[in-house]
């Protein structure tokens, strides 16, 4: 490449960064950025999970629990015990997708809140 | 406080800190966004996203590189998802005669930099961009774009040689 091809690209160059400086005197980015973060480090969705994931450990240690009395109380059982089996076993089989609900509902409900972003954007760009 | 006590403390949750760290490199990093993408909303979103990756990821940022090329590596892992995103919006509206009002270079249509997009694939382009603007070294830009340094010098030659061949900047720079 010529020695002028490579000193256009430097000089074109500064008259980009000059754009970028004009632009960036009105944007104010770092408060943007800093705002973003403040709200995001804020934000409840990040805790949620956590909450979910709890409730799924404590679902599994009172299932684990209640199993153990009934394994040290066999007179009281004999009533009921077919109907705790079924209740433990649907328990058990429902946890999966408790945790799974608990842990990927809040990211669900973030994806759809951005595809509602980037369709109003689409729109407003339509509009230009 | 030096960039590096700046990084330090910005690790330790210090948003004061990475926000000196931001007004260092939001020119730099801008400067690139403008050039690259095909308008300023654009070039806004991912600067922002950039920064905001930048510090929520601080804690994966290897210190055998410079500051600069981390940042410049984020915002290329944007930029992609982003052509995904906007591509079908883009290409609808690209016969639109209102694109120009938000066009980077609606008031410079003669930068060398607009007239070489059509002519570069976009690693290409970049390739150009860190080498001849941000003076980053093969290792930097290998590191950047994710590809060895072989990639980078035969690419870059390729790039070079393309620029040469090309007739449009040839009869610019004659006409300036």
């Amino acid at each position: 490449m010529n020695n002028e091809i490579e000193q256009q690209l430097k000089e074109d160059s500064l008259s980009i960064k000059s754009l970028a400086e004009r632009r960036l005197a009105s944007l104010n980015l770092e408060q943007q950025v800093i705002g973003a973060l403040e709200t995001k480090q804020n934000s409840p969705l990040t805790k949620s999970w956590h909450y979910g994931l709890a409730a799924a450990v404590s679902l599994t240690i009172f299932s684990w629990l209640f199993s153990q009395h009934i394994m040290t109380h066999p007179e009281e059982i004999n009533a009921s015990q077919l109907m705790v089996e079924n209740t433990l076993q649907s328990n058990l089989k429902s946890l999966p997708v408790t945790i799974e609900q608990s842990i990927n509902q809040p990211l669900m409900d973030e994806q759809d809140a951005i595809i509602a972003d980037l369709k109003a954007l689409k729109k407003q760009i339509l509009s230009i | 406080m030096t960039e590096q006590q700046l990084i330090t403390e910005a690790k330790l949750g210090a948003t004061h800190c990475f926000s000196q760290l931001v007004a260092c490199y939001q020119v730099r990093l801008y400067s690139y966004l403008l050039a690259r993408c095909q308008n300023s909303h654009d070039a806004d979103d991912v600067l922002q996203e950039t920064f905001i990756s930048a510090f929520k990821y601080l804690d994966s940022y290897d210190e055998q590189w410079q500051f600069s090329t981390w940042l410049f590596t984020i915002a290329r892992r944007i930029l992609s998802k982003l052509k995904t995103v906007y591509h079908i919006a883009l290409d609808a509206i690209s016969q639109h005669d209102h694109l120009t009002e938000i066009d980077p270079f609606k008031v410079d249509q003669n930068n060398i930099w607009k007239l070489i997009k059509n002519d570069l694939s976009s690693d290409h382009y970049d390739l150009i961009w860190f080498f001849y603007v941000e003076q980053a070294s093969i290792k930097e830009i290998a590191h950047i774009m994710n590809q060895s340094e072989s990639w980078v010098k035969t690419n870059l030659h390729r790039s070079k040689m393309k620029l040469s061949n090309n007739s449009a900047l040839e009869l610019m720079l004659e006409a300036d």
